[in-house]
């Protein structure tokens, strides 16, 4: 198994969706239903390689986990990238420069969703 | 074939502009499908009524939603506006400094199984009983209605107002029946499949109607659009 990616999404059938996307390209999975479970998650296992997180979620929402995750200072190469039905040039930028790498808007093909985590990925590993 | 799209009470945009995906002949055939399109009423330079704007945005959310992500075939003819047998809704709310309203989706229990993401579903039980598969499906109910909401959203934002969504909430019941609301306008769009049903009910209440103008750089990214920073 490759790389762990934590997905966050507050809907149990898009994490799925994702999941059986990115097993298929031999990545391993875990699951946060909010902002407060992903950070959680986050904390708990040292070898994430990449976020995968939803805008609209309860409690905390992706964009706040994301400058939570940026603001710690302890996940400066930790790629993260956003796959919300948002599309906003503002929310984009709000999470450009809070530090994500990619924004994907549902409905979504899972094969893009894998070429772009396996590129960042890669390239995060090279760097 | 044809969309069953039904002029609501108040509501601001006219049935015949959405109609047509197709049309069923007396003989039986299909006519050939043509691209939904509808036409909003104001020329270019004028803006458009805000009321017609969230009309066309549901229209095309529900309609483009269910092409895109479930590439379902098109809809056949929509005879009434019931979704019979064992049902699910999603419900989202929404707000804005000029609108705020609700969308209900209500789909019969095999659409809600055929909408399914095509990974998901393939992995997913046959049996509608499963506890494992109503609780998908009542997942999935309340992020259809996510979606749809969310495209309108991004439409509107082009032209100014900007929705904040609540989350979704799923419903499980037989024979739901949908009456009128207290909104200003009501857009009730019906969609027939050969594998199911869906309804899908947005009321919105405008405080004022006015013309609205699209604002190019607020123009949002479409769906299965990825940016990489």
């Amino acid at each position: 198994m490759g790389q762990k990616i934590l997905v966050v999404d507050d809907s149990e059938t898009v994490r799925q969706q994702v999941e059986y996307a990115l097993t298929k390209a031999d990545l391993e999975v875990i699951h946060a239903e909010d902002g407060v479970i992903g950070w959680e998650k986050l904390t708990e296992n040292d070898d994430i390689g990449l976020v995968i997180c939803d805008v609209n979620m309860p409690r905390m929402n992706g964009l706040e986990l994301v400058e939570k995750i940026k603001q710690s200072g302890r996940y400066d190469n930790l790629p993260i990238v956003m796959l919300t039905t948002e599309g906003s040039p503002q929310l984009i930028q709000q999470a450009k420069k809070a530090g994500a790498k990619g924004w994907v808007v549902k409905p979504f093909k899972p094969e893009l969703l894998v070429k772009a985590t396996t590129k960042i990925l890669a390239k995060n590993k090279a760097a | 074939m044809r969309v069953g799209l039904l002029k609501g009470r108040r509501f601001g945009c006219d049935a015949e502009e959405v109609r047509g995906i197709g049309s069923r002949t007396s003989s039986g055939e299909v006519a050939v499908p043509t691209p939904i399109m509808l036409s909003l009423s104001s020329k270019q330079g004028t803006g458009t009524l805000l009321s017609e704007l969230v009309c066309d945005a549901f229209a095309q959310g529900t309609q483009g939603l269910f092409e895109y992500a479930t590439q379902l075939p098109a809809p056949e003819h929509a005879a009434s506006l019931s979704v019979v047998g064992q049902t699910w809704a999603g419900v989202v709310g929404f707000t804005a400094s000029e609108l705020r309203g609700s969308l209900v989706v209500n789909m019969n229990e095999h659409m809600v199984v055929n909408s399914l993401p095509a990974e998901v579903r393939a992995r997913v039980s046959s049996d509608l009983s499963d506890p494992t598969l109503q609780r998908t499906l009542n997942d999935w109910c309340g992020e259809v209605a996510n979606q749809i909401v969310g495209r309108a959203k991004n439409r509107i934002a082009g032209y100014g107002p900007l929705l904040t969504m609540s989350s979704p909430i799923s419903l499980r019941a037989s024979g739901m029946v949908w009456g009128g609301s207290s909104s200003t306008h009501e857009f009730r769009q019906r969609l027939e499949y050969q594998k199911g049903q869906l309804l899908s009910i947005a009321s919105v209440t405008i405080e004022r109607d006015h013309l609205v103008e699209k604002i190019p750089a607020n123009s949002a990214a479409s769906e299965g659009e990825m940016m990489m920073f």
